[in-house]
């Protein structure tokens, strides 16, 4: 934590009437287009609009889930959130700190605050270091303790997470997935982060380990008070873990309400699709729900559809849909909504 | 009920590794699948439910791999007794087969039409311009728009929701009594699942296709399924109607398996069941047990030692669990609507 607050020192801390002190992070209109390059000069023909004006706030201890389909931008939005790629606009502010302010040495000593564990438990661990290697990485870089204080917070960190310690001198190779993935959270723990971005965390995973996994990471935000941004393609284990839930289509915000509203009321026609179209494993249920099926595939983000996002594929869509784009907004009680048939006048 | 088109029987295969371990991948393997019946087989990596589906095709690589014993009867025919040539007939004309990445079973380098074609004129007698109209049906029918112009695509050009629905469009080209889908949606969005799931169903009821689905995702069955069976350790642990799986599981993996799913419908605060342990490494579990006692709650010494009878319940509803009454508090708690 200390790191954190002797960054003031460099920058004027953000914090005023505009923010509400209990959100840990606040994004705001956050933009980042890749540009697309043509010829030998590298002229710029186009950009992939990845993440296209996406605005939230997390309070501190809470969870927010992103969900959407692949090339929604939700893993871009987690790579911006760590600074991993500079947005083009918009701002991210995290404990008052404005990061686009934030120098590279700078963020070095908040990357101890912030991590990220990803989704294939198989490429991010580096098969040639051992589990204590692995581990103890992070701290090594941030010169945190001695090798003996080090290892001891290796077999911490691995019991935690459900390891055997006697195992550390072993390579990943000789686990499991669920395994590297519980390894994987024991080293992106082991600089006691507060803030954690989730890519993907269980998407690789077997259904009875991937319930082990998320169980894990709720009783690691029990006791640690840890906030987590976490990202998924699948409803309902992002539903079931986050107390807020953002619906992502093609870079855009569609929908953002509390997990619990957005099954009991969902707004959005492609919420409301993806609710339709998440299986549940029981035959009374599943057979009797309605079935919304979507026609096509998400657009290519270099020329998404000039109205709204999701005009194309949307079962609704009016005229007004395939024109004007709609605009994101709060329809009551902290449900927020982006769709032209709901909440206007 | 008719009689089954395909009968699987006592099926073993076995993977033999280095130093002559045995790896009994599918052990004692029954099942039937009757005409234009949906069978889900689901299980979790290293169950065993791809083995038993490319037994089924002869398609096991041998060496390492070899089918030990069993009857494969596809309308009384036994195919492990058949012919290479009589296989090469019936694959992907007879029983076909769908695979869990599109984008490696395409060809490439070769055009999305041109890999359909060569399907159609290796199994009929079509010129290869009644084999391109029938390509172009094929396409338009897993609703491929402009399907002409498509036909000269290459798979990079296709999205993964295309490439699979092309490969469904390849294999009921010849209309296949059995297609085996094995993870058909695996590797797509949810939206595209749904539309593939969709769309392999109506191909059943318009075809009369016999569907076998492998999956690991018990919820993408639950609705289309006519009978579910449970893989564990390359065996039968449960199967039934999808009533009776769902509703009624016995066997301890299927209710822990049914309660490590986050549903949607039900509230958060009503927790994630876990199973313990790892899916089991088929090389360590000893032929005479119950490959699930390293993980069971309720296993017994009896467990370790004795390979589980298994017994029907009902007329449909088959378990291999000995000791499946000490479960019915757990049983209970999966039957919420």
């Amino acid at each position: 934590m200390s790191d954190i607050h002797n960054l003031s020192a460099e920058q004027e801390p953000v914090i005023g009437d505009k923010y509400e002190l209990s959100d840990m992070l606040v994004v705001k209109d956050l933009k980042m287009h890749f540009p697309v390059t043509k010829g030998l000069l590298k002229r710029q023909v186009g950009s992939v609009k990845a993440v296209d004006g996406v605005s939230f706030n997390i309070k501190r201890r809470h969870t927010l889930g992103i969900v959407g389909e692949s090339g929604s931008g939700k893993s871009t939005i987690g790579n911006c959130l760590l600074m991993r790629c500079r947005p083009t606009s918009g701002d991210i502010i995290y404990e008052g700190h404005d990061l686009k302010n934030v120098t590279k040495h700078g963020m070095r000593a908040m990357s101890k605050d912030m991590q990220m564990i990803t989704q294939d438990p198989f490429a991010s661990l580096d098969p040639r270091m051992d589990i204590q290697a692995i581990i103890s990485e992070g701290l090594e870089i941030h010169k945190m303790g001695s090798k003996k204080e080090q290892e001891d917070i290796v077999i911490r960190m691995m019991e935690m997470v459900g390891l055997n310690p006697d195992f550390r001198h072993r390579f990943p190779h000789e686990f499991s997935g669920g395994q590297r993935q519980r390894i994987s959270i024991a080293r992106a723990l082991a600089l006691q982060p507060n803030f954690v971005v989730c890519d993907e965390v269980v998407s690789a995973l077997d259904v009875s380990i991937q319930a082990q996994v998320v169980n894990i990471l709720m009783k690691l935000q029990e006791e640690l008070g840890l906030t987590y941004v976490f990202i998924g393609h699948d409803l309902s284990v992002v539903r079931y873990i986050s107390d807020d839930v953002a619906v992502l289509y093609l870079g855009k915000m569609m929908e953002l309400t509390s997990s619990e509203e957005l099954y009991e009321n969902p707004l959005h026609p492609y919420t409301k699709a993806l609710i339709s179209a998440a299986p549940i494993p029981n035959p009374t249920v599943d057979r009797a729900r309605e079935r919304i099926i979507l026609k096509g595939e998400i657009p290519s983000p270099i020329n998404p559809p000039k109205g709204c996002n999701f005009c194309t594929r949307c079962p609704q869509a009016t005229e007004r849909c395939f024109n004007e784009e709609a605009e994101f907004k709060d329809v009551g009680g902290g449900h927020f909504c982006a769709c032209h048939l709901i909440g206007g006048e | 009920m008719s009689e089954p088109i395909l009968q699987v029987k006592n099926l073993c295969t076995s993977f033999i590794q280095e130093g002559g371990r045995e790896l009994r991948a599918v052990d004692d393997l029954s099942y039937d699948v009757h005409e234009k019946e949906c069978v889900a087989i689901i299980g979790e990596s290293g169950s065993g439910k791809s083995v038993s589906a490319m037994s089924v095709l002869r398609l096991i690589p041998y060496p390492p791999g070899i089918i030990k014993s069993g009857e494969i009867l596809y309308k009384g025919e036994d195919l492990l007794k058949a012919s290479e040539s009589r296989m090469e007939d019936i694959r992907g004309s007879k029983i076909s087969m769908i695979f869990q990445e599109p984008s490696t079973s395409l060809n490439p380098v070769m055009t999305i039409g041109n890999q359909i074609m060569e399907n159609i004129m290796l199994h009929t007698d079509l010129s290869k311009d009644d084999a391109r109209k029938r390509a172009e049906e094929l396409l338009t029918m897993v609703d491929i728009p402009n399907a002409d112009v498509r036909l000269k695509d290459y798979p990079f050009q296709f999205s993964g929701g295309m490439q699979q629905r092309a490969m469904i469009a390849m294999a009921m080209c010849c209309n296949p009594d059995i297609l085996i889908c094995d993870e058909p949606t695996t590797a797509l969005d949810v939206t595209v699942q749904a539309q593939v799931l969709e769309q392999l169903n109506n191909l059943r009821e318009k075809y009369n296709t016999a569907l076998i689905i492998i999956t690991h995702n018990l919820g993408i069955v639950a609705r289309y399924a006519d009978t579910v069976k449970i893989m564990y350790g390359g065996r039968i642990i449960e199967s039934g109607t999808a009533d009776d799986v769902f509703e009624n599981p016995q066997h301890p993996y299927t209710i822990g398996l049914i309660r490590a799913v986050p549903r949607l419908d039900l509230p958060r605060s009503r927790g994630l069941q876990t199973i313990p342990g790892e899916p089991p490494d088929m090389a360590s579990v000893p032929a005479n047990s119950c490959a699930f006692a390293a993980r069971c709650k309720y296993a017994c010494d009896e467990c370790k030692t004795k390979r589980p009878e298994g017994e029907m319940i009902s007329d449909t509803h088959y378990c291999a669990c000995p000791r499946r009454e000490l479960a019915s508090e757990e049983r209970k708690e999966v039957v919420v609507h």
